[in-house]
């Protein structure tokens, strides 16, 4: 009887720990999502700021061309002031540079891209 | 005589105490152990499925990223170069004054001149620009299930368009 009993705790011991590796195995985190949309998104972004520099553009073409790009997913500021906003998602990238407009007066662009 | 006849009669019960002990002791021994064994079995087969699923996907997530890749390095090759051999890996407008090439301003013709790439595991299928109207290049008629298409915004012919290079897996 003695020894059932030892026995028997044995097992039941052996149960738990099983079962905590078999909760552990279950829960393993899962590789992330290897994915490059941050520099799609980027270069994107790049892009736009580039063309806006090659030709004059106005506040409305500039927000009509990131809705073209982006379909609603960005941010635009022009000198610390929103132009266009339409945040969705959570994650975000953004990118800025420098555009000389009519009066070669530098003038800050900045664009927010939000993706899942 | 008789003295050798009892230790051996002694001998021989206690071999039979030993085996019926031994017996007992094996039966609990092999239901503990039958117990320990099946959850044994269940977690490592559990466990093999698990790791088996994460490889599937992992191996799935490298094949994308790798596409992802090529589909990323064609289209930006084809924003921010010039190849007159072959114009999908270049585009680009030359500029004889500032002797360099213009990124992002391409030219149609030269577009349109764009010759299929294929490689070891992946392929072009076609090219897209869209402006005002939407002109599509196709460079493969082989089928893919497989395929992502990189995007990216450029002056085509002076003209404000998105460019569409689609890659496909062989």
């Amino acid at each position: 009887m003695q020894t059932m009993k030892k026995g028997f705790i044995f097992s039941f011991e052996a149960i738990l720990s099983l079962l905590l590796l078999l909760l552990m195995i279950c829960f393993l985190p899962a590789q992330p999502n290897l994915s490059l949309k941050e520099l799609a998104c980027i270069q994107q972004a790049n892009d736009l700021l580039r063309i806006w520099s090659l030709e004059e553009t106005s506040e409305s073409e500039m927000i009509s061309d990131t809705k073209l790009v982006f379909e609603n997913n960005a941010q635009v500021m022009m000198d610390e002031k929103i132009i266009y906003d339409n945040p969705k998602k959570n994650n975000s990238i953004s990118t800025q540079g420098e555009i000389l407009d009519e009066g070669l007066s530098a003038r800050m662009v900045k664009i927010t891209v939000f993706f899942d | 005589m008789n003295t050798t006849g009892k230790t051996s009669k002694n001998l021989f019960d206690n071999k039979k105490r030993k085996q019926t002990k031994n017996k007992q002791k094996g039966i609990i021994f092999s239901t503990d152990a039958g117990i320990s064994f099946a959850i044994m079995l269940i977690s490592c087969f559990l466990m093999v499925i698990t790791i088996a699923n994460n490889t599937s996907i992992s191996q799935r997530n490298i094949k994308n990223f790798e596409l992802e890749e090529k589909a990323l390095l064609i289209a930006d090759s084809l924003v921010k170069n010039l190849d007159e051999e072959n114009p999908l890996l270049g585009a680009c407008i030359y500029d004889t004054d500032k002797k360099r090439v213009l990124s992002n301003s391409l030219s149609e013709e030269l577009i349109k001149k764009a010759k299929s790439l294929e490689l070891e595991n992946f392929f072009v299928k076609k090219i897209t620009i869209l402006s005002q109207q939407k002109t599509e290049l196709i460079l493969s008629s082989k089928e893919s299930i497989d395929c992502i298409t990189a995007k990216r915004f450029a002056l085509v012919d002076k003209k404000k368009s998105i460019i569409e290079v689609q890659t496909c897996r062989q």
